[in-house]
């Protein structure tokens, strides 16, 4: 771990973007949010928030509108507490308070454009004489799978920049991290990445525990395990399922998905009583034990039923000649460049690059299992469909083994406690999530609640390869090589 | 073969098309005849999933939680809840609120004479059932409360919150079970 | 996790000074405080000749009245470096 310390009047640092352009996304959000410039980066801009918002969110000194104190943060609700709705108690009415020397009405987005340009043009291909036209896909189109903006610069239908504009879903979910206590995170961190929700649970369980120093029960890390890749599996048939919607196959191939999801979000909703918002890990264990008939009902679904319909499903999709002609060589990144942009996950995987959290620094349990990480080397969306496919078997080979070995025993280390005492320090914790790397980087310093919880977003940061996997390639393109990007925007925006 | 991968993707196709067919075949009454009901679909079903919400619901596992309850006793007719505030403090989004009670002297006792949620903003995470030392609240299975006003409809207070403990037998009956053998071996233990 | 915490022992070598000097301000048990003119420098050391090929996680974290910090001091930024080729010890 680096770190650079700076002081509190203009505090600047130089770009690392000319050595690892992956960071450009991320040093954007924190001169957002923190207000720390960044010399040499090749387009600084708030990102999340809008050149409207007065102030830097995340900095200390900044309070949020209905702001009381630390860790218990509504006191004022309680012991006497009357009816007032939160926002009518917020300081500037109708949440408008702009910065000095802005001005709405003359207000210019960052990512500007103008719609045509009549600069020569002409791509080469042909004596045509074309003009550049900028396509603003987003927030509200149905291929971005949530609420982004893709600002396309085009010539004919060939793609020469493309700009991806988000925090349309931002909430802060870092600040309210840091006035919660720790506990009241593990609910927030589902609503992440939502349709992995108990990944989520995991990834923030393991760094509180890194720094508590505590260890859960084998039955309760063989459950989390269970959990963890059921959840790959879910989270990967629902990408499965919409890269077939973005490429026109509308609704089949999904519903055929979701409804193998389904079965497992039932399993989820029996052990945890959510489908989706889990809510399931607790810091040294699990929330409740498996309830009966709950593992004789996972053994139907991952020795029966889930294999019969991977087969299924590649027998549907895998040869299919349009899909073939769809996403064979489309959005190529070679491993070096993926590397380069801090992309992780499956497309890392789809070029070649055998890199597996769970394989190089295993957490939890899974040094003891027996998988395969992928290795395809097409490093185009054809292959990120591959590598999803084989890492849903080899997830569902995971569980089978688990099911297997699962002992009896205790679900909690020590005693559950509505107040966990974290002692100061910090950690990073970061677990192979469905989407990529997904990392929790906690300070505290002995209170309640964490001094600073940073979540790493796999969603966000893959972002950062989205311009140049688009680039040369048509429009039409640039819908599945997002897809195949799979990005949930609760995460995205965090 | 050209054209072999398209040809066996939609034999996929057609295998679910008669799926669904079959399916109806095989579930005698069909489950679209008569008087609708509860559906409870397993790893073994084939054919359609989908449910013809409201007329057909899913059923809901015992675990499943929505908006808390608070728990009255059926013979005593007495709140379980202490108004210790365990729940208030541990909820995210900081949905709970409740006013103490307090005696002729004016000292606070154990008991809420005030007691809300805002369930229009509760985010359903069960924390205030999971570290309740009283089990007063639970999450109740009661999901269909859309109302045209948030205020007061979506405010519940202490009287709408409120079922008895059968109420939550019937609903819970594993974990009911379970803690009412917990409550009595710890109850043998202190006489003893 | 424990097979992994072994790993986590920061051990500056001092080919780093020597290669980057002045870079390395201080060292604790799992960080390297990095003087900020010369980041860039060592990055690119660290990338090209430490294996450190993959930047996991930049952020920032705001040290106001915190223990031990003052003006001076408040901003810090965290770079969290990892390799992919595996072989490389972690940096962490």
């Amino acid at each position: 771990m680096l770190k650079a310390r700076l002081p509190a009047e203009t505090p600047e640092l130089p770009s690392v973007t000319p050595v690892w352009p992956g960071a450009e996304l991320q040093e954007d959000e924190i001169w957002d949010l923190y207000g720390i410039k960044f010399d040499g980066h090749p387009f600084l801009r708030r990102i999340l928030m809008w050149d409207g918002f007065n102030g830097h969110p995340m900095r200390k000194d900044w309070k949020e509108a209905f702001f009381e104190e630390e860790g218990k943060p509504f006191s004022s609700r309680w012991p006497e507490g009357h009816h007032a709705w939160a926002e009518d108690r917020v300081p500037w009415h109708g949440n408008v308070n702009y910065p000095d020397h802005f001005d709405p009405e003359t207000w210019k987005e960052p990512v500007t454009f103008e719609a045509v340009q009549d600069e020569p043009g002409g791509n080469g291909n042909g004596r045509l004489h074309t003009q550049r036209i900028v396509v603003n896909m987003g927030p509200h189109h149905p291929s971005t799978h949530g609420v982004f903006r893709m600002v396309a610069t085009l010539e004919g239908e060939t793609i020469i920049s493309l700009k991806p504009v988000m925090g349309y879903l931002h909430r802060n979910h870092e600040k309210i991290g840091e006035r919660n206590t720790f506990i009241m995170n593990i609910p927030y961190t589902d609503r992440l990445d939502y349709l992995s929700s108990m990944s989520n649970n995991l990834g923030y369980v393991l760094a509180v525990e890194k720094l508590m120093g505590i260890k859960p029960p084998e039955r309760a890390e063989y459950i989390r395990v269970i959990m963890a890749e059921l959840t790959r599996v879910c989270s990967h048939l629902w990408s499965i399922g919409f890269l077939l919607n973005d490429l026109g196959a509308y609704f089949t191939p999904a519903l055929y998905t979701i409804r193998e999801r389904e079965l497992i979000l039932d399993l989820f909703e029996e052990a945890s009583g959510a489908r989706m918002l889990c809510n399931y890990m607790r810091f040294g264990g699990v929330t409740r034990d498996l309830p009966t008939g709950w593992l004789e009902k996972c053994n139907t679904v991952v020795f029966d039923r889930l294999p019969r319909a991977i087969d299924e499903l590649e027998r549907y999709l895998t040869n299919n000649e349009i899909i073939l002609a769809r996403c064979k060589g489309v959005g190529y990144l070679s491993a070096e460049d993926l590397v380069r942009y801090s992309v992780s996950g499956p497309m890392l995987r789809a070029s070649g690059l055998q890199y597996d959290i769970r394989k190089v620094e295993p957490y939890s349990i899974y040094d003891r299992f027996d998988f395969e990480v992928p290795k395809f080397d097409g490093c185009d969306v054809y292959d990120r469909y591959r590598v999803r496919m084989f890492e849903v078997r080899q997830a569902v080979k995971i569980v089978q083994q688990a099911l297997k070995q699962i002992p009896e025993g205790e679900i909690q280390t020590g005693k559950k406690a509505y107040q966990v005492r974290v002692p100061a320090g910090e950690a990073y914790a970061r677990i192979e999530a469905p989407k990529g790397e997904l990392g929790f980087y906690i300070v505290s310093d002995g209170k309640p609640n964490p001094y600073r919880y940073r979540v790493r977003a796999p969603s966000f940061i893959n972002l950062n390869a989205l311009e140049p996997m688009c680039i040369g390639y048509k429009i039409a393109d640039s819908v599945i090589v997002l897809g195949a990007i799979d990005i949930v925007l609760g995460e995205t925006d965090r | 073969m050209f054209g072999l991968g398209v040809v066996k993707g939609f034999g996929v196709t057609l295998k679910r098309f008669a799926d669904t067919y079959i399916d109806d075949v095989k579930k005698i009454p069909s489950r679209y005849a008569g008087q609708r009901g509860v559906i409870d679909q397993g790893p073994e079903d084939t054919g359609i999933f989908t449910i013809q919400y409201p007329e057909e619901k899913r059923t809901l596992p015992e675990r499943f939680r929505y908006i808390p309850m608070l728990l009255r006793d059926d013979e005593t007719g007495e709140d379980r809840c202490t108004a210790c505030g365990i729940c208030a403090k541990v909820c995210p989004p900081q949905c709970i609120w409740i006013v103490r009670d307090k005696d002729e002297n004016g000292r606070p006792i154990t008991r809420p004479t005030e007691f809300y949620i805002d369930a229009s903003i509760c985010m359903s995470c069960g924390l205030c059932a999971e570290f309740c030392p009283f089990d007063a609240i639970k999450m109740n299975h009661e999901y269909e409360l859309a109302a045209f006003d948030r205020y007061p409809k979506l405010v519940y207070d202490k009287e709408e919150l409120t079922v008895l403990v059968s109420y939550y037998a019937k609903l819970y009956p594993t974990q009911y079970t379970e803690e009412e053998k917990a409550r009595a071996d710890k109850a043998e233990k202190k006489s003893k | 996790m424990s097979n992994t915490e072994a790993t986590i022992t920061v051990e500056v070598p001092a080919r780093w000074q020597d290669a980057v000097p002045g870079a390395v301000l201080s060292e604790d048990a799992n960080s390297v405080v990095v003087a900020p003119e010369s980041l860039v420098a060592l990055c690119t050391y660290l990338r090209d000749h430490e294996g450190y090929d993959y930047l996991s996680n930049v952020t920032g974290v705001d040290y106001l009245n915190f223990k031990g910090r003052d003006a001076s001091n408040r901003f810090e930024v965290v770079y969290h470096l990892y390799s992919t080729r595996g072989a490389v010890a972690l940096l962490c």
